[in-house]
């Protein structure tokens, strides 16, 4: 088979062999290069500024690649830029949700209200962020479910990070029986939570009479602790201050009515 | 009991119960401490282990890597002046396997209170380790299984008088000595203006009998300035 002859239009087998080996080398280089990229920067940088860079490194290096083979298969840029231009008008309106999370996707970048990793509430879906791409963001839920956002939605709805921050506070409100010592009950509950180590000595839990409730006299209860601590932390310390308050008499109220009757 | 102790090992102090039993080529190791047990089995035929101190940051779990000592009165320092006082701190004592260089932690029991605090502000404040001292003039008298000593060199380096009412250390960087009675740490707190102080520890035993304990808060990445505790949310 001659090498110099033409397939279609000016492009000759020698060419497209040429286009075809760019774009296998090309595409291996580019698996090496990031694989290369990601080994030697996995100390240096975080996972979410690591996925950036290797992401940026990826396209850049696709774009390149693909250029290079259009320009070794004959075709001409400036004409791809004609026909992209009317094309673009066309494409642009059947892909404005793909534009809208690719914008999203680079302003989230730039914002950073979450990183890889972090707890997250976007919209309502509550869970560790596992990966930001340039359209879409993957939750991973509490009960191991993956859910997959687009960036235009994470863009625009409100985000909760809960663990922006190193520590947090949680709050319990107990009733307890309008007969019982609420003075008693809250020197009970401080020296519990004086006790416990992650339970902050600073900021200082807050406790206090609340509210004087139909059948309780309500006491607050607010803790700060680690932010890593602070979930297991309010799972178990409610139970533990209902057991201690009632081994010293004073008793979680019920709902009740008193009735009066005359005659 | 600090340093290299012999196996077969049974130490009962107040409310610490350890022991290590040799069996041919395996350790059976057993320590109960304020409640807390642990059991382990260790494959191997060496016949010493080793006890000492370690950087009081890893319970009841690690969570911070600074402790901050809050003093229980509040001092007051003149301008351009140094000062030495001594502060107490909690122990955490581990149990290393292995030898000189080498030694790999087994375990870590406190005997001493562990509470955590915040220093500055939730979002770019720190967590860490609390503890409340006296300030002392001279070098205490402590309990060597619940409390430690801080050597702590004052430089007041501003122009104005300023009141210290804690100290925050960072765990990078610890240098803990101990011989059989004390156990002890030394650091320079400058200050640098009313609010502002850097803490860093000397590298250096109170008592020339001291050993230095191995450190589980590794350093040699370090840059100087990580291995420092720099205070700008008051001090």
């Amino acid at each position: 088979m001659n090498l110099e002859t033409v397939i279609y239009g000016k492009l000759t087998v020698i060419n497209l062999i040429y286009a075809i080996a760019v774009l296998i080398i090309g595409l291996l280089l580019t698996h090496l290069i990031t694989a290369y990229l990601k080994r030697n920067l996995k100390t240096k940088l975080n996972k979410d500024k690591l996925d950036l860079v290797i992401k940026g490194v990826y396209y850049l290096l696709i774009t390149v690649i693909i250029t290079w083979v259009l320009s070794a298969l004959g075709i001409k840029l400036s004409g791809l830029l004609v026909a992209g231009g009317f094309l673009g008008i066309i494409i642009g309106f059947a892909s404005q949700s793909i534009v809208g999370n690719l914008v999203s996707g680079f302003f989230l970048t730039i914002e950073r209200p979450m990183k890889i990793g972090n707890s997250v509430n976007i919209a309502g879906e509550i869970g560790i962020v596992e990966d930001i791409n340039i359209i879409s963001t993957k939750l991973r839920t509490w009960d191991g479910l993956d859910i997959r956002i687009p960036n235009e939605k994470v863009f625009t709805s409100s985000i909760t990070n809960y663990v922006s921050n190193i520590a947090r506070r949680f709050e319990y409100v107990l009733g307890i029986r309008y007969e019982d010592d609420a003075a008693k009950a809250i020197q009970i509950i401080n020296e519990l939570l004086d006790k416990e180590p992650f339970v902050l000595k600073n900021p200082a839990p807050l406790i206090f009479v609340s509210k004087l409730d139909e059948s309780s006299v309500n006491i607050s209860v607010k803790i700060w602790a680690p932010i890593s601590e602070w979930y297991g932390l309010s799972m178990r310390l409610l139970w533990e201050i209902k057991v201690l308050l009632e081994e010293n008499d004073i008793k979680i109220a019920f709902p009740q009515r008193v009735n009066h009757t005359k005659n | 009991m600090y340093g290299v102790n012999k196996i077969p090992l049974d130490l009962q102090r107040e409310s610490l119960s350890l022991s290590v039993n040799k069996n041919a080529d395996r350790m059976e190791y057993f320590r109960e401490c304020l409640g807390s047990k642990t059991q382990k089995l260790i494959l191997s035929k060496q016949d010493e282990i080793l006890i000492c101190p370690v950087e009081p940051l890893n319970l009841p779990r690690q969570v911070a890597t600074f402790l901050m000592v809050e003093f229980l009165r509040e001092m007051m320092m003149q301008p351009d002046s140094k000062s030495v006082i001594y502060l107490t701190f909690p122990l955490e004592i581990g149990v290393f396997v292995g030898k000189k260089d080498k030694y790999e932690i087994l375990d870590i029991f406190s005997l001493a209170r562990a509470k955590y605090s915040l220093y500055g502000e939730p979002r770019n404040g720190v967590i860490c380790k609390y503890w409340q001292s006296p300030v002392f003039l001279e070098e205490p008298q402590t309990n060597p299984l619940i409390e430690g000593i801080i050597q702590l060199n004052l430089i007041n380096s501003s122009k104005n008088w300023v009141q210290v009412n804690k100290v925050l250390f960072n765990g990078n960087g610890m240098k803990i000595y101990y011989n059989n009675k004390n156990t002890s740490m030394k650091a320079t707190m400058k200050i640098l203006e009313e609010e502002a102080a850097e803490v860093e520890f000397n590298n250096s035993p109170l008592h020339r009998d001291m050993k230095k304990s191995p450190e589980l808060f590794s350093t040699r990445r370090l840059s100087a300035s990580a291995r420092k505790a720099v205070m700008l949310e008051g001090i």
